[in-house]
């Protein structure tokens, strides 16, 4: 494709100036208040519309108004309807004066963070026509730069639990996340925190928050998972993964967060029930860093260290996959009771 | 005059845990493990050991004919250096790393062998979804319709 250039990323002023222009226009500013990580963050909508595609991941942190926030938000789109990501593709990023730019040519979005300013921007052509990966988990990048600065980290995993604490389940797509993470909402005791993005803090006690109550799996994998049929959000292209927010499905059964207790490390067997075995730390850091770091916009040259020293405080297991889903809650409390 | 070899930074990351090491190249997306005397070779390129003093260290530490050692120093060295994981550099080698397991009176263990595991299931991402950094080229944006069609 033949390209031409422009010698800078837009202006602070122009996102701002852009967004409260559409804000305007479609009728004024919708605020989502959350408690993320324990913070106060102002998630500002230009109108409804947008609002209601990217509000459902955050549905478990909603929060009443409390203080000024750690972090406003400005999303808005152009109402290009009919503007629909065909797949992923390349990525453009700059740092300059300590703001972050992110530009995703395939989705037309673009994510800006002024972390000093603690104030971020995210456009994108039409609020509903984002691809799944990104409604499901949106903001996604922003709120790593956000959760980099208060010295917590985005990571790959799915996390799941109870008040007392919780485990990390780790490993690259297709390992058995998603299933792992959604199967707790078939036992009471367990809570759900989250099945591919969660912040962990870097305390002596690692503590887990989450981010999206959002879930997904393969369509095809549905019938393992007969529990959640009913609880499909509208509005899912038949080719792509099936969407769920927990929150709006299952109410309470999500948690903002908990101390984090051991790595899990799903693997599919042809066992018929789950069963958790003792597993080295080394599995863990593998089954957790490359996927995090890939994913990471830039890849962050210092995660691994970061993500050894993790994997050394707390144990691992690998948790062996059966074809009966029914099973995995009950090791996974067994893990816990660790 | 032996070789030298030097870890491929920055575009190579690594960590030691529990003797096992884990590799990252950051710009193919592929990532490797190293354990046992494979760790234990990593560990002396890591401390500037040239290609003789790692196949020294070795042989205090495994039961192994010289040979042995050798061949498989030689392989490794040679399969880090094809991955891209180290660079070769001519000259004196390092100061010697840690003392010998055989002059504090260790056993020796048996020698299997190391093995550079190698996992490319992560290079899917970096070339579906890889991230330029913008410098002072700029932005890209689609070009202008005459542009375009040029």
């Amino acid at each position: 494709m033949s390209r031409t250039v422009t010698p800078e990323a837009p202006s602070v002023d122009r996102l701002q100036n852009d967004f409260e222009r559409a804000a305007e226009a479609a009728g004024g500013a919708v605020d989502l208040h959350l408690a993320l990580a324990g913070k106060p963050v102002r998630i500002r909508f230009a109108g409804a519309r947008a609002a209601e595609a990217l509000s459902p991941a955050f549905a478990h942190l909603e929060a009443q108004q409390d203080g000024s926030p750690a972090l406003t938000l400005h999303v808005w789109d152009s109402g290009l309807r009919g503007t629909e990501a065909t797949g992923a593709g390349a990525s453009y990023y700059s740092e300059q004066d300590g703001v972050r730019t992110l530009h995703q040519p395939t989705s037309g979005v673009f994510s800006v963070l002024d972390a000093d300013a603690e104030t971020g921007w995210f456009w994108m052509p039409d609020a509903h026509g984002l691809p799944y990966w990104d409604y499901t988990a949106p903001f996604r990048h922003l709120l790593s730069w956000w959760l980099d600065a208060q010295r917590l980290r985005q990571v790959h995993g799915g996390a799941v639990g109870t008040e007392d604490g919780g485990v990390l389940l780790v490993g690259p797509g297709g390992s058995g996340k998603s299933t792992t993470s959604l199967s707790v909402l078939l036992d009471e005791r367990l809570r759900y925190a989250g099945d591919d993005y969660v912040a962990v803090g870097s305390a002596h006690v690692p503590v887990v928050h989450s981010i999206y109550c959002s879930g997904k799996v393969h369509q095809g994998d549905l019938h393992r998972l007969p529990h959640l049929e009913p609880a499909l959000a509208d509005g899912v292209r038949p080719d792509e993964k099936a969407v769920f927010y927990v929150e709006r499905a299952f109410p309470g059964r999500s948690i903002a967060g908990f101390p984090l207790r051991a790595i899990v490390v799903p693997r599919v067997t042809d066992r018929r029930a789950a069963r958790a075995v003792p597993g080295t730390r080394a599995e863990a850091l593998a089954a957790l860093a490359p996927s995090t770091i890939f994913q990471l916009h830039p890849p962050a040259r210092d995660a691994l260290a970061w993500m050894a020293g993790l994997v050394r405080r707390v144990p691992t297991f690998v948790l062996e996959l059966g074809s009966d889903v029914e099973t995995i809650p009950a090791a996974l409390l067994r893990i816990l009771e660790q | 005059m032996t070789t030298r070899f030097r870890v491929n930074s920055p575009n190579v990351i690594h960590e030691t845990i529990e003797g096992e090491v884990i590799l990252i190249d950051l710009k193919t997306g592929t990532y490797y493990s190293l354990r046992d005397a494979g760790a234990a070779l990593w560990q002396a390129i890591e401390q500037g050991a040239g290609e003789d003093e790692i196949a020294a260290e070795l042989r205090s530490r495994y039961e192994a004919s010289e040979t042995e050692i050798q061949d498989a120093v030689r392989r490794l060295l040679a399969e880090l250096e094809r991955e891209g994981l180290v660079r070769a550099d001519e000259g004196e080698a390092g100061p010697a790393a840690a003392p010998p397991a055989s002059d504090n009176g260790a056993a020796r263990l048996p020698f299997a062998a190391p093995v550079l595991e190698k996992h490319t299931d992560m290079q899917d991402l970096i070339l579906l979804d890889p991230v330029h950094e913008v410098g002072a080229e700029g932005w890209p944006h689609p070009a202008p319709p005459d542009e375009a069609t040029a």
